[in-house]
C-alpha cells in the first residue's frame, strides 16, 4: 500500500514554546493508526496539522501525493474538504437542522446536496430512522454516530478523530468503535486521537508523542 | 422539512429559530424606515404643495381685514371656511398706484352647514372683470361665463356639472368642476361675487356671519388681491401700500411669497423632525445592530467553526452572515415602508390637518420611488452593521474553536 500521508521533520512553536520537534510519520493507506500521549504531548497540534486546519512551522507534510505543508488558507480548506473527514469529542452539530440536513451541509459546501445519499449515510450508522429529528432529540451515542456519517459523505481520504468516544458511555464507545472497525474492513484509513488506552488498542498501529517529541511508534498495546 | 439546502434555507433556519430576536432586530430598521419614509413623503408634500399655492394663486400682495390673516393662509391653503369682510373702496384706490398692474377682489362665505356635503363648505365670490386668480385655471373647465344660478365646484365637492347644489336655502346648478389644485379650491364653490354677496344678504344664516357695522352692505368684501408690475420690488411696494392705507382700512397685509415662504418653512420644520428622528434613528439602528452582531457572532462561533470544518470557505461563512442581516433588514425595511405607505394613505386627511399640510398628493410615481429609496436604505443597516465583524468572521480558527469547552 502507498503512503497517504507523510510528515517529514515537522516542527511547530508557538512563540517560545516548541510543541513539534522533528516529527517523521508515514501513514500507509487503509491503515488505522492511533496517535496517544497526555495532556500538553502535541497531538491536538499534530492533528491540526494533518487536519489542514494550521501550517507546520518548518518540514513537509505531504497529503495523497500532494505537498500541503506551503498552501494558503483558501487551498487548504478545499483539501480539508476534499479528502478529510473530520470527528470530535463533542458533537459539533448544527442545532437547528435535522439529522439528514447536518449531512447534506457538508455534501453542499463539498459539492452538491443529495438527500438520497444522505439517507442512506444515515443507515450505515443505524440513523435511518432518525433522519428527521434535530440533533437535540438524539442521544450522545446518536449524535457521535451522526457526526460520523457526516465525516464520510464525502468519502474521504482519512478520517481523522479527535477523542470520538470522549462523551460517550460504554454501550455507544462500543458502538462507534464497530463503525470504524467496518470502516476499516472497507478500505478506510483511520487516524484516531486518544488518550484512551481502551480506544488506542483498536488501531493497527499507535503513535506515542510526549513533549513534543514522537517517543514510539508502532506499538500494537498500550 | 428541508429537502434541498442552500445557503438561503441555512439563513432562514437560523432566523425562523430566534423570532423574537429577528423581530426586535427588523423593528428598528422597520422603524428606521417609517420614519425616513413619512419625513420624506410630507417634506416632498410640504415643498410642492406651497410651490403649487404661490403659482396657482399668481398675485404679489394679500390684503385682508386686520387680524385675518391667518384664516386666508388657511383658506387658501386647506379650504377652511372663514368669513371675514372688509370695505371695498381700497379696490379702487390700489388702481391707481404706481407699480400696480392688476387688483381684484374676493368675497368669502362660510356655509354653516351645507345639505351637499359632510363638512362645511368655502364659496369664493370672484369679480369675472379684474379676477386674474381663478378665471385662469378656472376657463380650463368652463369656456363660457356662468349663468346666474350657476357655480363652479371644487374637485372635492360632491356633485357634477348638470346636478345641483344647495346652498343658504337656494339651489345653485354646477357649470363645471375644477382639476384638482391641492389648495383649499378643491373645496370651494365659485360664483361672481355681486351673486355671493346677494347670497349672504338674502339668507338667514347671513345674519349671523360678521359683517361688522357701518360696513356699505352692497359693496363689502372679503380680500383684496394685488399684481405687481414685473420688475417691482414687491417688498417695497408692500410697505408703501401698507403704510397708506394699512390704518385707514385696517387691514393687514402680506406679500405672498413671504407668506409661502413662511408656510413653507413653518411646515418644513416637521419635515425637518422627521428626517432628523429618522437619521438618528438608523445611526442608532446601525449601531445596535452592530452590538446584537457582535454577540451573535460570539455566540455562533462554534456553528461557523462547524461548517468551516464541512468545507465552507471564508467567504461562503460571511455570505451567511452578510445573507441573515441582509435577509433581517428586508423584513423590517418592507415592513416600514408599508405600515408608513398604509399610515400615511388611511390617514392622510388626519395628518394634514394637524399638521397644516396643504391637502395635495404627491402622485403613485414619486411615492414609489421614495418607497424604494428608504427600502433600499434600510436594506443596507444590517449589512453595514456587520461590515467591522467580517475580518473577525474569517480570522476564525475552525480547530481552536472546536477544542473550546472540551
Amino acid at each position: 500500500m502507498a503512503n497517504i500521508l507523510e510528515l517529514q521533520d515537522v516542527c511547530m512553536t508557538f512563540g517560545q514554546v516548541k510543541a513539534l520537534q522533528d516529527i517523521n510519520l508515514s501513514v500507509r493507506e487503509g491503515e488505522w493508526v492511533a496517535i496517544m500521549g497526555s495532556s500538553g504531548s502535541g497531538k491536538t497540534t499534530m492533528m491540526n496539522i494533518i487536519g489542514c486546519m494550521n501550517k507546520a512551522t518548518s518540514g513537509t507534510v505531504i497529503l495523497d501525493g500532494e505537498k500541503i505543508s506551503r498552501l494558503n488558507a483558501k487551498d487548504l480548506t478545499a483539501i480539508r474538504r476534499d479528502k478529510i473527514g473530520l470527528i470530535f469529542q463533542q458533537f459539533f452539530l448544527i442545532s437547528y437542522l435535522t439529522a439528514v440536513e447536518n449531512i447534506m451541509v457538508a455534501q453542499y459546501y463539498h459539492s452538491m446536496a443529495d438527500e438520497q445519499e444522505a439517507l442512506e449515510a444515515l443507515e450505515r450508522v443505524g440513523l435511518g430512522h432518525r433522519a428527521r429529528h434535530l440533533p437535540r432529540q438524539l442521544s450522545g451515542g446518536e449524535q457521535q454516530r451522526l457526526c460520523i456519517a457526516r465525516a464520510l459523505i464525502n468519502h474521504p481520504k482519512i478520517i481523522l478523530a479527535d477523542e470520538p468516544t470522549g462523551n460517550l458511555d460504554e454501550a455507544n464507545q462500543n458502538a462507534v468503535m464497530d463503525i470504524f472497525h467496518q470502516l476499516h474492513k472497507q478500505g478506510s484509513t483511520i487516524i484516531v486521537v486518544t488518550h484512551s488506552p481502551d480506544v488506542g488498542s483498536h488501531a493497527d498501529r499507535i503513535v506515542r508523542l510526549e513533549f513534543g517529541h514522537m517517543v514510539s511508534d508502532g506499538e500494537k498495546k498500550a | 422539512m428541508m429537502s434541498r439546502l442552500s445557503p438561503f434555507s441555512l439563513v432562514i433556519g437560523n432566523i425562523a429559530r430566534k423570532p423574537f430576536r429577528t423581530f426586535i432586530l427588523s423593528s428598528l430598521v422597520a422603524v428606521f424606515c417609517m420614519a425616513m419614509f413619512a419625513g420624506t413623503v410630507i417634506g416632498l408634500k410640504i415643498s410642492t404643495g406651497t410651490q403649487l399655492a404661490a403659482d396657482r394663486l399668481g398675485a404679489d400682495i394679500l390684503f385682508v381685514p386686520y387680524g385675518y390673516e391667518k384664516s386666508v393662509q388657511s383658506s387658501l391653503l386647506r379650504g377652511e371656511p372663514s368669513s371675514f369682510y372688509m370695505d371695498r373702496g381700497l379696490v379702487g384706490e390700489l388702481r391707481g398706484e404706481k407699480g400696480v398692474l392688476r387688483v381684484t377682489e374676493q368675497l368669502f362665505l362660510a356655509t354653516l352647514k351645507a345639505s351637499c356635503c359632510s363638512y362645511p363648505v368655502q364659496i369664493i365670490g370672484f369679480n369675472p372683470k379684474t379676477d386674474f386668480v381663478v378665471t385662469p385655471w378656472m376657463n380650463q373647465s368652463l369656456n363660457r361665463a356662468m349663468n346666474e344660478n350657476e357655480v363652479v365646484a371644487g374637485c372635492k365637492i360632491s356633485g357634477n356639472p348638470g346636478e345641483t347644489i344647495r346652498l343658504f336655502g337656494r339651489e345653485f346648478s354646477i357649470a363645471a368642476k375644477l382639476d384638482p389644485t391641492g389648495m383649499g379650491f378643491d373645496t370651494s364653490v365659485f360664483m361672481e361675487v355681486d351673486r355671493a354677496r346677494r347670497l349672504l344678504l338674502d339668507s338667514e344664516l347671513g345674519l349671523l356671519l360678521r359683517i361688522p357695522e357701518g360696513l356699505d352692505k352692497s359693496t363689502f368684501i372679503s380680500s383684496v388681491l394685488v399684481k405687481a408690475e414685473p420688475g417691482t420690488d414687491v417688498t417695497s411696494l408692500v410697505n408703501g401700500l401698507s403704510e397708506k392705507y394699512a390704518i385707514r382700512y385696517n387691514l393687514d397685509f402680506t406679500a405672498i411669497a413671504d407668506m409661502i415662504s413662511s408656510i413653507s418653512s413653518k411646515l418644513s420644520v416637521f419635515a425637518s423632525v422627521f428626517r432628523m428622528f429618522s437619521a438618528a434613528v438608523w445611526v442608532l439602528a446601525v449601531m445596535i445592530l452592530a452590538f446584537v452582531f457582535t454577540i451573535i457572532l460570539q455566540e455562533r462561533k462554534k456553528e461557523f467553526g462547524i461548517l468551516r470544518i464541512v468545507g465552507a470557505s471564508k467567504g461562503h461563512v460571511r455570505r451567511l452572515f452578510v445573507g441573515e442581516a441582509l435577509l433581517t433588514s428586508c423584513m423590517g425595511a418592507f415592513c416600514g415602508v408599508v405600515l408608513a405607505a398604509l399610515a400615511l394613505g388611511l390617514f392622510h386627511t388626519y395628518i394634514d390637518v394637524t399638521l397644516n399640510l396643504p391637502r395635495i398628493g404627491i402622485g403613485f410615481g414619486k411615492t414609489l420611488l421614495i418607497g424604494a429609496g428608504v427600502f433600499v436604505m434600510g436594506l443596507v443597516t444590517g449589512p453595514l452593521a456587520c461590515l467591522p465583524l467580517l475580518r473577525k468572521l474569517g480570522s476564525i480558527d475552525s480547530y481552536l474553536i472546536m477544542k473550546e469547552g472540551e
